[in-house]
């Protein structure tokens, strides 16, 4: 899983520079308790810079540097018009689909002051969409009060944000007006430290919120990026002494820092949100870091919107802290289709395992082929099978163990012919569902995936759905694992219907396209109530 | 009938107005002039309140859409002060724009061009009202943008 932090046009490409140092300062404070993650973090996380004006990039490192409309603008600028920064993506459309390719995640950086920034914004965003990324725009509205821009021009930064609600494109607004306090003035760079920082910081709990899929599903996280609205990204460190509790102070004082962050704009109650809780402290301290901010999130509201998706790593390295996503809630929405990687995962390893005795030097397959030129990075070998069986008291443990490469449980997964641990129907139906268990999927062996197979198999037929697959209508028993594929992605589905032709799928990616021929089918109860009232009978 | 006759029913009615008391006459005459003036001032209030419900309808809905677009916590959260100032007789409306503490717009000191700016993209937003819009001016902390009516209220669709 790979990030993609792109900037558009100068504004945008400033705002990168600066969020580029904050990381690379959390990356050397992480240094400091575990290299090996610090390295991870650092290969998960990509930059570029595009631009419509050479001449802005000139401090940008060459393989960083992405200009475009060569013969839109000669690269000499957009000439402060949208529009003609919109023609100039148009034109280098094919160069930018190819970098955009390479990521999962795109987090898109720009500024409605001027041209390149506001022209290309949504549709850039509009393109990683189609391209099933998960794209978080990160759009700032420039200050007229302040001087920043005209008020022409502060105007067609909000038509930028109008269309970012239209193309329900979920977006980062940052309110640069928030920036100047005439009771308390502060030098720009201080100002914009503390508007990025947030957004650096966030960026390792998002890295290990998609790099461990186990703990948020990713539906869940399409659902939280679905529909219009905006987005507000907290950040509060929690430095507790060694050995010790956080007070309740710091716990207070840590909640409110990620609630209350008055650059972002977000005028409507939260909704679907995720908190990322990364320190070596009790649950305790979990259980009231997550009460204050759901007081907060709550508010009076007598029907609270606020739904939030935990992620808490194990032994993170410090600097510890909080990390929030909160997102409006603007109604209920269809989640977002997105192309979540399945093999070229950057997997970020526990301290635990980073501290095993013998490193031995090996590549991570995507990383390698992502960037060649990056040396190996010692990962940790699993170590000895420990006496761990005992933990694992269902299949799905013994998988979050998998996903973890606890090395108890992957000897497990090696041997499935022994293992009494029981596999339950629903349980594997779910994890069937999820993404991160086609990792763990390869590790497991040959009788274990037999077993995992038969428990399908055992569990009745499945109802023989009628489905649209492209321009004909179908039965499910009658399409190939090829036909059944594209189903849930270009069609609306009820529940009931969706998770059989997942399920088809998942069996058929895992198992082969003929496993699919191994379940019995039986006739939609659903259909036949539909025929009972229908003419059918008469003909 | 003859002259003869004529003659004598003229005199009959001078015989009876002679008889009238001239009092009658005289608070015939005023009645009928108090109820001509209650007319033309009926007329009058009812031009005037007419004309002014367009002013103030024009006011509320320019300083409305004046301060949608401002930065705000909350969206109910009013971020300018304003004021409505009527001459309806001239049918002319002024309206009075000031900041509220902390902000700085509007203001003419540094911000001219962009009130400017502002004004006349409320009023294209507002679809061509029927005002025309006079050099503003600032008066203390205020910002005075004063509109004449460029018609009477019956053709402007009023009333």
């Amino acid at each position: 899983m790979k990030i993609l932090l792109l900037s558009t046009g100068g504004g945008g490409g400033n705002i990168l520079r600066s969020i580029k140092t904050l990381f690379r300062q959390d990356l050397a404070a992480v240094q400091k308790s575990d290299a090996r993650y610090a390295e991870r973090l650092r290969r998960a996380v990509a930059t570029r810079f595009l631009d419509t004006n050479e001449f802005s990039l000139a401090d940008v490192p060459v393989e960083e540097r992405l200009l475009i409309g060569a013969g839109k603008t000669r690269h000499l600028g957009a000439r402060h018009n949208p529009a003609v920064a919109r023609e100039a993506l148009e034109e280098s459309k094919r160069d930018v689909a190819s970098v955009l390719d390479d990521y999962t995640v795109v987090v898109l950086i720009g500024t409605g002051g001027k041209g390149t920034g506001a022209g290309t914004m949504v549709p850039l965003a509009q393109m990683a969409r189609e391209r099933r990324k998960l794209v978080i725009p990160i759009f700032v509205r420039p200050s007229f009060e302040w001087h920043e821009v005209d008020k022409r021009r502060y105007d067609h930064a909000l038509q930028v944000l109008d269309q970012f609600d239209a193309a329900q494109i979920r977006c980062i607004e940052i309110l640069n007006d928030r920036g100047y306090a005439a009771d308390h003035p502060q030098p720009q760079s201080v100002v914009w430290e503390r508007m990025n920082l947030p957004i650096a910081r966030a960026l390792r709990g998002l890295l290990y919120v998609l790099s461990d899929l186990s703990q948020v599903d990713p539906s869940d996280l399409s659902a939280l990026c679905a529909g219009p609205g905006r987005y507000r990204v907290g950040f509060a460190e929690i430095d507790p002494a060694a050995g010790e509790e956080p007070s309740d102070t710091q716990i207070e004082e840590a909640s409110r820092q990620c609630w209350e962050n008055s650059y972002y704009s977000f005028t409507k109650p939260a909704g679907t949100s995720l908190v990322c809780i990364q320190g070596d402290w009790s649950n305790v301290v979990d259980g009231r870091i997550k009460g204050r901010l759901a007081a907060m999130a709550a508010g009076n509201a007598a029907e609270s919107t606020y739904v939030p998706l935990y992620a808490r790593p194990a032994h993170a390295p410090r600097p510890w802290g909080v990390t929030t996503l909160f997102a409006e809630y603007t109604g209920n929405h269809a989640p977002l289709e997105i192309a979540w990687p399945l093999d070229s995962r950057v997997s970020l390893p526990t301290r635990l395992q980073s501290a095993a005795p013998e490193p031995v030097p090996v590549v991570a397959a995507a990383a390698a082929a992502a960037e060649p030129a990056v040396p190996p990075v010692p990962v940790s070998a699993p170590a000895p099978p420990a006496p761990a069986a005992r933990t694992f008291i269902t299949f799905r443990d013994l998988c979050l163990g998998v996903n973890r490469l606890d090395a108890g449980a992957l000897a497990i997964a090696g041997n499935g012919a022994s293992s009494t641990i029981p596999i339950d129907l629903a349980d594997l139906r779910k994890l069937l569902g999820t993404v991160w268990f086609r990792t763990v999927f390869t590790h497991l062996s040959q009788p274990w995936r037999d077993r995992m197979l038969d428990v399908l198999l055992q569990g009745g037929p499945i109802p023989n759905h009628v489905v649209r697959a492209g321009r004909r209508t179908a039965r499910i028993s009658e399409l190939t694992h090829e036909e059944l594929s594209p189903v849930p992605l270009e069609t609306i589905l009820p529940d009931a219907v969706r998770g059989d032709v997942q399920l088809l799928i998942a069996v058929g990616t895992l198992w082969g396209p003929d496993a699919i021929a191994r379940f019995t089918f039986a006739e939609d109860p659903e259909e036949h109530s539909r025929r009972r009232f229908s003419f059918a009978g008469f003909r | 009938m003859t002259v003869h006759s004529i003659t004598a029913t003229l005199a009959a009615a001078a015989r009876t107005i002679d008889r009238v008391d001239s009092t009658y006459v005289l608070w015939a005459v005023l009645a009928l002039l108090i109820a001509i003036a209650l007319r033309e001032t009926e007329d009058y209030v009812g031009d005037r309140r007419a004309v002014l419900q367009l002013l103030a309808r024009f006011g509320e809905r320019f300083v409305q859409e004046f301060d949608r677009p401002l930065v705000r916590s909350l969206p109910s959260e009013r971020v300018i002060d304003s004021r409505l100032r009527f001459n309806p007789d001239r049918s002319r409306v002024e309206i009075l724009l000031a900041p509220r503490e902390g902000r700085a717009y509007p203001n003419l000191a540094d911000h001219r061009k962009n009130v400017e700016y502002d004004v006349a993209r409320v009023l294209r937003l507002m679809k061509d009202p029927p005002f025309i819009p006079e050099p503003m001016y600032a008066q203390g902390r205020w910002v005075v943008v004063p509109f004449q009516l460029k018609v009477n209220p019956g053709q402007a669709g009023d009333k």
